[in-house]
């Protein structure tokens, strides 16, 4: 039976063992969750598994959450953190091994938005590809930002560092993401 | 205004989140520096771009619940130390520390109560121990109430004591006196306590000033966050915790009661000193 009783609460009860309250935690921001593992992880097979590592981690850290904070800026926080390690854990294990990972790139629906339908898919696959391509730290700023549209405030809040810093790594990313485009421009020229 | 500050305020400008005097210093500079506009431009340009490319409504699919539910359920059960506890603003502040070292920490507190130094230490904590048990054995009659039975105590042990009132919890106060741990007063509270079970028990609550006396026991950091020591010694049950709104250091002591009422107690008693 879904329950409306807060964030707050639930994760209390959660972090009390009352898993039924963590399983409505989970239907919550399961989505949420999903989307940032998604855009870090570039591939929904991973996505999957990552969101599941996610959830796991928020379940074992629930004891240090503060109830009388808010719930969702401390779980996209771990949930942004473990996508993250995972990252740098995959990236790790590619280099030793030489391997590379596949990702997907889905075309959005372009339905009442101009800009998206301006946007070329193969552009918008280079954009993703861009993305993808980001460090992991620029990756999770710039993905809670634009996926979650989360503000600048909140972002902070989320990543537990200052306002400007919050801005900064998105700045950097969105740089990044532009001199990759330039340069794939230039090869196509080419 | 150089440059490189102005570029660092573009995306919060572009978001509205920029203060309105510093927006009106950025837009000074924008006028005026042809470079940092058009970064403005390539920010906004890119920022709209990758929204429009990562947007999409992703959704997880449903049996994935199911999956991570098994794996949280897959999970080691997280150690019940204590039955759960109602749901209390004090609760989220607890964290329970069940070690040997707990003993060792609260002779050390005991052992530095009234020495300068630290020689000795660990010959004097039987004797502190021993102290406080009898102390506790002895009921401390009174016929004053809580507030009374402070007024009374405060010049005998020369700091304000916290009487707190635990009847809704099921103790009875019984009485006050001053003890000493060599030369350095103590206040002693008496309780009588009714147990779930019908029971009763005598509860002793030793209080002393925590500006005059050092509480190793409880290490600066945990005291900031109120943790308590809890030990079990010889049939004999502690709870030991510091208040930072009375600068009091705590021990309560009970025999014959179940650890987990005594730890209930005791965080009321610390709630409701937090409150005095």
């Amino acid at each position: 039976m879904r329950s409306y009783l807060p964030d707050q609460l639930l994760a209390r009860r959660a972090a009390a063992g009352h898993l039924e309250d963590f399983e409505e935690l989970l239907r919550r921001y399961r989505d949420r969750v999903y989307r940032i593992c998604y855009r870090m992880a570039g591939n929904a097979e991973d996505a999957q598994d990552w969101t599941q590592e996610c959830f796991v981690r928020v379940y074992r850290q629930l004891h240090h959450y503060d109830s009388g904070l808010p719930f969702a800026p401390w779980l996209l926080r771990v949930a942004s953190n473990t996508c993250v390690n995972l990252a740098k854990s995959r990236a790790h294990h590619q280099s030793k091994l030489g391997m590379s990972y596949e990702e997907d790139h889905e075309m959005p629906s372009s339905i009442g938005d101009p800009l998206r339908s301006a946007l070329s898919g193969e552009e918008a696959r280079q954009v993703q590809a861009a993305v993808a391509a980001l460090p992991p730290m620029l990756k999770q700023a710039v993905v809670l930002r634009v996926v979650e549209g989360l503000s600048f405030r909140e972002l902070a809040e989320t990543l537990g560092i200052p306002l400007q810093t919050a801005a900064s790594r998105v700045r950097r990313a969105l740089l990044q993401v532009r001199e990759q485009l330039e340069q794939v421009e230039s090869e196509v020229e080419q | 205004m150089k440059c490189a500050w102005a570029q660092e305020q573009l995306l919060l400008y572009l978001a509205g989140e920029l203060e309105p005097q510093i927006t009106t210093k950025l837009l000074q500079h924008l006028e005026q520096c042809g470079q940092c506009a058009a970064m403005a431009e390539r920010l906004a340009e890119m920022q709209a771009k990758v929204e429009a490319s990562l947007q999409p409504s992703l959704q997880a699919s449903a049996s994935l619940d199911a999956r991570i539910m098994d794996a949280v359920r897959s999970l080691p059960a997280r150690k019940q130390i204590w039955p759960e506890l109602p749901d209390r603003t004090w609760f989220r502040r607890v964290s329970v520390v069940l070690t040997a070292a707990c003993l060792l920490a609260i002779g050390f507190f005991l052992g530095r109560a009234s020495t300068p130094g630290n020689s000795g230490r660990e010959g004097l904590l039987p004797l502190y121990l021993t102290t406080l048990r009898t102390a506790h054995q002895q009921s401390a009659a009174s016929e004053y109430g809580p507030d009374a039975l402070a007024q009374k105590l405060a010049p005998q042990v020369q700091f304000a004591v916290p009487v707190v009132d635990l009847q809704p919890e099921g103790a009875q106060l019984a009485g006050g006196s001053k003890t000493s741990l060599q030369g350095v007063p103590v206040a002693h509270l008496s309780y009588i306590y009714k147990g779930e079970d019908g029971k009763t028990a005598l509860v002793s609550l030793f209080q002393m000033d925590g500006r005059r006396v050092f509480l190793p026991a409880l290490h600066p950091a945990d005291a900031r966050s109120e943790h308590y020591v809890v030990e079990k010694k010889d049939g004999v049950n502690y709870v030991a915790w510091y208040s930072q709104k009375t600068h009091t250091n705590n021990i309560m002591i009970a025999q014959a009661m179940p650890m987990h009422e005594l730890f209930h107690l005791a965080c009321h008693a610390c709630e409701k000193q937090d409150r005095l």
